[in-house]
């Protein structure tokens, strides 16, 4: 069997229409959501740690949004979030070094 | 010989060749920016609070930038839809705005963001000296408020030979409002509009300087992985561009008139690529502009 056979079959317009539609609202969410972290930046919080946290915590919202909605991982399939297992051990284990150096006070008087 | 499966998707994996060549290379790329993001942690942990500089960054132009990006990720996606529907027409449309918003972004970070940065003087003082220079660095008034003390001048060198000249003592400074009104309260938190240069000259005297620098790479941490994430992160603005003027030229056209399908998976793993790119972005304008 050719597994490259061409395609000349247009796609369900409805299918892909709802796909543009759902990256269209996506994308004013994200705008939505920058803003408000540009906001939420100049309100004296009394605590930089809070601060941060506020702030992060809109870039993660917007990271979820434009990975797991526009990249499509939430419904790709398994063998992809079977490999990105590893991408994320490998991250979570970069800042783990990252806050055990800092943390380490072997050899501090 | 002909590749199999860039077309239609294997059985195993039920995907085609390029679906899992893109999400492999974005796995690649979460270790590398990753990499970078914990090194700026491990950076910004570990600076004194008057060795991190605020409120440096243009956040109007920022958030400017950001609503480009996003808008290039929505265009990319019609290009796909249209393609995917066979309207050749349209699809040249939207790759041709994904493109122009690509460029936009490029052009306001390279050529507008960029050189403000180089053209930017900061002289950092001694501290045995600071007592100097306390009407341009107001360290009383914002010990009275708990604040970080400023150990740092900037603004605008006039005297450029100072920094070639060793008969020169002195820096010539035009300095920043934030220098020129210390005491200003509305100085203690960044602004979200930036004030311009003041006429106000200050002169400082070498031998009062610890060191001093245009904001460039060698002017403090801050700007060392400032300009090394903004910068690789533009190197993948331009790879994505080469990759979508490549598909918008004729040569799209001719593969879409060998197979429409082919053309609409290469657009749509590139659209994966540029999404990423978007979603780094995401994480570099808050990291960078806003905290």
């Amino acid at each position: 069997m050719n597994s490259n056979q061409p395609h000349d079959i247009p796609a369900d317009p409805y299918e892909i229409g709802k796909n543009v539609r759902t990256q269209i609202k996506v994308g004013i969410a994200l705008v939505i959501f920058t803003l408000l972290a540009v906001g939420i930046s100049y309100v004296p919080f009394h605590s930089q740690r809070a601060h941060i946290l506020a702030v992060a915590a809109v870039a993660a919202l917007n990271a979820f949004m434009v990975s797991g909605i526009s990249m499509h991982l939430k419904t790709e399939k398994k063998i992809i979030g079977q490999f990105l297992v590893f991408t994320v051990v490998f991250v979570i284990g970069l800042f783990a070094l990252t806050a055990l150096a800092f943390f380490d006070s072997t050899g501090l008087h | 010989m002909e590749i199999p499966y860039i077309v239609t998707a294997r059985r195993d994996t039920g995907l085609w060749n390029a679906k899992i060549a893109i999400w492999l290379f974005i796995a690649s790329e979460v270790m590398l920016f990753g990499g970078l993001f914990s090194a700026y942690v491990f950076l910004r942990i570990g600076a004194d609070a008057s060795h991190w500089p605020h409120g440096l960054l243009n956040v109007p132009v920022g958030t400017l930038n950001t609503a480009i990006l996003i808008t290039s990720s929505i265009t990319a996606v019609m290009a796909w839809a249209a393609l995917k529907m066979r309207q050749f027409s349209k699809y040249k449309f939207y790759m041709g705005l994904t493109i122009l918003c690509g460029a936009t972004f490029l052009t306001i970070k390279l050529a507008y963001e960029y050189p403000q940065k180089f053209q930017h003087f900061g002289v950092f003082i001694k501290q045995e000296a600071l007592i100097k220079y306390e009407p341009y660095l107001g360290n009383a008034y914002l010990a009275t408020k708990g604040l970080p003390q400023r150990i740092e001048i900037t603004g605008h060198l006039h005297n450029k030979s100072a920094l070639t000249d060793p008969n020169e003592k002195e820096y010539e400074i035009a300095v920043d409002a934030v220098n020129a009104d210390p005491t200003n309260p509305e100085f203690d938190r960044p602004r979200f509009i930036q004030k311009p240069i003041t006429g106000t000259i200050v002169k400082i005297e070498k031998e009062d300087v610890e060191y001093a620098s245009v904001f460039a790479p060698r002017h403090s941490s801050f700007f060392a992985i400032y300009f090394t994430i903004t910068g690789l992160h533009a190197l993948h603005v331009i790879g994505g561009l080469i990759v979508f003027i490549y598909f918008w030229l004729p040569c799209g056209a001719n593969l879409y008139k060998q197979n429409p399908e082919h053309l609409a998976n290469r657009v749509e793993v590139s659209c994966l690529y540029w999404h990423f790119v978007d979603l780094v972005w995401i994480f570099v304008f808050p990291v960078f502009y806003l905290l």
